[in-house]
């Protein structure tokens, strides 16, 4: 694995909440690589801080009462949690761009579409104003708007919820950023609708070889756009290989359980899996493994002690009791 | 829009009509002969008569009510009792003292109110935010009356900065816009405060620092121009209530504007300025409210598109 | 079937209320204005046992005269004792909250429930009623009633109590308007209720903490438009002791003793900047939605 070729490592990273009810521990020790063109799907369920990941990355996370206490951030070898503001506003945009879960609110109601490219092309980029239109009106042509001048003029209102999303990858895109991060991206579209968005940024991303973090709750869309995959649970990533492990020979038993859950049409479809019990709080996280009230195949030690990631060959990682030498002496 | 527009002047219409039928009603119930009112008890009951019969007093109120609107209409309001001269040319006269007091006083407030809340909102919970909220606060509990008082015993007869009376020089015009104004700035910094604050969670402002748009062009572009809606629908309340208000500090400050002619007139039981008067106010702000939701879809695509359906 | 039949929204309502006491309790500014009203309350009830002097007093060898010993807040143009005539006055603007909004409440909140509840023709109808009576500034509007009333103290409750009726009514409109969709409503419909059981039994009652929030909100403007009354000489007449009346007396006095303006003004501020905060203290309580805002 050549260093050139990495984009984004993430090292310990933890981002923490202090509430008045206690510390929140959306991200606890997160570590992970990226590189240049390929895409990483982060998936878990709500509450299990995939979006704070993607904030951190931004340095947008709600302060107060949310922090980055820890860790580092390297983006093409720097490590921009060390960036100063002015810095950093120069990276937004440019380097890394975002396309967030609701296109219905993520678009400010009083600016036109064309108000809301351009502006990006012309904070980043030197250039005026009638090469930005011209960009802008190039970007939503890319993204498969028809009519894209009569568009410009329009405002996000106008526009049904798909084509707010490709106006939203369009501002992304718009500064050829070398990051892409994409937080529930579909989630909040049609279901034919979704299909269609993840093969523009599928496309998209070929086109221009941008990396690509994909944050969903949804393993269909990991397996469709992603290369490398990371599952988290309660702030901490559980498990992390390319698609074609995780899937076919899932290791940890939360991945196992989420596996599981995904309806499938070859089973008896008259009954659903679900995963019992709750995300617990991050406020008041369990003892032990974070999974273990959920775990089917929870022991002794996984209540007592916190597990850590185990590297295991081919890249892979995960994170439980099962796979350290403890556990396997102990089966004996 | 222009369906919208035309059911919005209609509507315009039949308010301004109720409110000349509802002044109408409550100035001819008033106990009292407004010719013997007139004639200051002077005359004897022939005379009155005939002056009753001249004014038209004795004609049945349906009629007398049409005559009114009819001459409103055309900005008639008949001739003042005790002053000799149309009411309207009183009005107008009148109206240019306080439209210009209450031009001052609005850009007071507006500017001082907005500027304020928008800071507020910046500093959310810093200092500056709490000292902002606190003055409002207090501001938004002073009659202005009282503060006309208390500015005038500081700044008029302890300092002699300003004059305590009149609107002769331009520095005369600071008192009365501060003491009627403040009020009001005060509760614009709380709704721009609250309104900022509430666009600054919108997604929208997220999506606009991910595209690397600084903190300033944050608040002043994106949430500013979200949060000034609320604050132009104000305007219409604000500028019915600065009207009102003006009563007070005219009366305060000696100026002879439309509400010292209304108290004035009240005293003397001048009803047909009193009609007017009445009727003059309430369709300024008529009127203003009918331009400011017509602006207002200029300034909120989506409130133009939501009437377009609704109609 | 039981006889003390409970619907929903009743069960809900009981501890909406006890969880917005709650946390009302939690809120020291709130509570400190609270216990300053009841002050002032219990000061306007036993005036007459409280106050140093009788409001209509005349000490003639204290005339205008400045804060001392025996006159704590100093004297007035007759020599009466301002202090005592503050005390005095705080019984008018107390009760003009009380009065007006029992007025304004009534007339809106009926207007209001039905041109929501029947919506149609009675909803033109009377929002342009409410547009009409909206028109005219308010302080202006009493103006003109007391003109039409004539001066006095009850006139002057009417007064403000009839311009304040149109915001309880609009705001009582666009509430009855969300409930009427509400099942329970459509489920007493159903049932066969009348419509003026709907109103009073369902709508009103779930329509309570709005209005409570209205009255506290309106209270405050309330105490400023009798001050402003009195202030113009429309309102409350001399001797009868009102604060508005005793600054526009002041008024002349300014170079004499200019304190004699200063105290009833504060108390004025004071007892509005509490109604105030008490407000919205209440607003937040009742309506957690709104809370930071």
């Amino acid at each position: 694995m050549s260093e050139e070729n990495t984009l984004l490592k993430v090292s310990n990273l933890c981002t923490y909440f202090f509430t008045d009810e206690g510390t929140v521990y959306a991200l606890d020790d997160v570590s992970f690589t990226l590189k240049k063109g390929e895409t990483l799907g982060i998936v878990g369920e709500s509450g299990c801080g995939k979006s704070q990941m993607a904030l951190s990355i931004m340095r947008l996370v709600q302060s107060p009462p949310g922090k980055t206490v820890a860790g580092s951030i390297e983006l093409d070898g720097v490590d921009i949690l060390k960036l100063s503001k002015r810095e950093m506003k120069k990276i937004r945009g440019e380097k890394v761009a975002m396309i967030f879960q609701e296109p219905m609110t993520s678009l400010n109601p009083v600016l036109t579409i064309g108000h809301q490219i351009t502006e990006s092309i012309l904070i980043h980029q030197k250039t005026d104003r009638k090469t930005a239109r011209a960009r802008a009106v190039e970007m939503l042509r890319m993204v498969g708007i028809p009519l894209p001048e009569k568009h410009m003029r329009e405002y996000p209102h106008q526009l049904s919820g798909g084509m707010r999303q490709r106006v939203m990858i369009a501002i992304a895109l718009c500064c050829n950023p070398q990051l892409l991060i994409c937080d529930e991206p579909t989630t909040a579209l049609d279901v034919t609708i979704q299909a269609q968005i993840l093969e523009l940024i599928n496309d998209l991303r070929r086109r221009t070889g941008t990396s690509v973090i994909m944050i969903t709750h949804d393993l269909g869309v990991v397996a469709q756009v992603s290369k490398n995959v990371m599952i988290m649970y309660a702030g901490k990533a559980m498990e992390y290989g390319t698609v074609q492990q995780v899937f076919t020979d899932p290791l940890h038993p939360y991945t196992k359980a989420l596996l599981a859950s995904i309806p499938n049409a070859e089973e008896d479809a008259r009954r659903l899996h679900v995963i019992e019990g709750m995300v617990p709080s991050l406020a008041h996280r369990p003892d032990g493994c974070l999974f273990h009230p959920r775990c089917p195949e929870c022991r002794g030690i996984c209540r007592r002690e916190r597990p850590e990631l185990v590297q295991l060959e081919g890249g892979r990682q995960v994170r439980c009791h099962k796979y350290t030498e403890a556990w396997k002496e102990a089966e004996q | 829009m222009l369906r919208y527009t035309l059911k919005r002047l209609f509507q315009t219409v039949i308010v301004l009509f109720g409110v000349t039928l509802v002044t109408f009603i409550m100035v001819n119930v008033v106990p009292g002969d407004p010719a013997a009112v007139m004639l200051q008890k002077k005359a004897d009951e022939a005379t009155i008569e005939r002056i009753r019969d001249q004014m038209g007093l004795n004609d049945p109120l349906p009629a007398q009510y049409l005559r009114f609107v009819k001459n409103a209409v055309t900005g008639d309001f008949g001739n003042s009792y005790f002053q000799k001269k149309p009411v309207i040319t009183l009005i107008a006269k009148a109206f240019s003292i306080t439209g210009s007091l209450a031009v001052w006083v609005l850009l007071f407030s507006v500017l001082l109110g907005v500027m304020m809340g928008t800071l507020a909102a910046v500093c959310h919970g810093k200092l500056a935010d709490r000292l902002i909220m606190l003055v409002s606060t207090l501001g938004m509990a002073a009659p202005s009356f009282w503060i006309a008082i208390v500015l005038q015993l500081i700044f008029g007869l302890t300092l002699k900065w300003l004059p305590i009376s009149g609107l002769r020089q331009p520095t005369a015009y600071i008192m009365p816009s501060v003491s009627l104004g403040l009020i009001y700035a005060a509760s614009i910094a709380r709704l721009t405060r609250t309104n900022i604050l509430d666009a600054m969670n919108q997604d929208y402002i997220r999506t606009a620092r991910a595209k690397g748009v600084g903190e300033f062009s944050v608040v002043m572009k994106h949430a500013f121009k979200n949060a000034a809606i609320p604050i132009l629908t104000y305007l219409g309340t604000l500028i019915k209530s600065v009207l009102g208000g003006s009563v007070l500090v005219e009366t305060i400050f000696s100026i002879n504007g439309l509400g010292k002619l209304l108290v004035e007139a009240i005293m003397k039981r001048d009803i047909p300025i009193i009609q007017g008067c009445t009727v003059y106010i309430a369709s300024i702000f008529v009127l203003c409210n009918l331009l400011i939701d017509l602006v207002y879809g200029l300034i909120d695509p989506r409130i133009r598109v939501a009437n377009a359906r609704k109609e | 079937m039981a006889k003390h039949k409970k619907s929903p929204e009743q069960v809900e309502y009981t501890s909406f209320y006890h969880d917005a006491f709650v946390r009302l309790k939690k809120d020291k500014v709130a509570m400190v204005c609270i216990v300053f009203i009841l002050l002032l309350a219990f000061v306007a009830i036993f005036a007459s046992f409280i106050a140093p002097y009788d409001q209509s007093y005349q000490d003639t060898a204290h005339v205008l005269s400045g804060p001392s010993a025996e006159h704590w807040l100093g004297t007035d143009e007759f020599g009466r004792d301002i202090l005592s005539r503050i005390i005095y006055g705080s019984r008018i603007s107390l009760s003009v909250g009380l009065v007006a909004e029992a007025i304004a409440v009534t007339i809106g909140v009926i207007a209001g429930a039905a041109a929501g509840y029947y919506g149609g023709i009675v909803d033109t109808v009377i929002s342009r009623i409410i547009e009409i009576f909206a028109s005219f500034p308010h302080i202006l509007f009493a103006i003109v009633i007391m003109f039409v009333l004539g001066t006095g103290v009850m006139n002057v409750f009417i007064a403000i109590g009839f311009v304040g009726w149109t915001g309880v009514a609009r705001m009582i409109r666009a509430q009855v308007l969300q409930l009427k969709e509400k099942e329970y409503v459509e489920a007493a419909r159903a049932e066969g209720g009348t419509d003026l059981a709907i109103i009073f039994r369902h709508l009103i009652p779930n329509c309570l903490s709005t209005i409570i929030v209205i009255i506290t909100m309106e209270i405050p403007s309330d105490i400023m438009y009798e001050a402003s009354l009195s202030f113009l000489g429309l309102g409350v007449q001399p001797p009868e002791a009102s604060w508005g009346e005793m600054i526009s007396t002041a008024r002349s006095y300014l170079r004499t003793n200019p304190t004699y303006s200063i105290f009833p003004g504060i108390a004025l501020v004071l007892t509005v900047l509490a109604f105030n905060l008490v407000g919205d203290a209440l607003r937040d309580a009742l309506d957690p939605k709104l809370k930071n805002l």
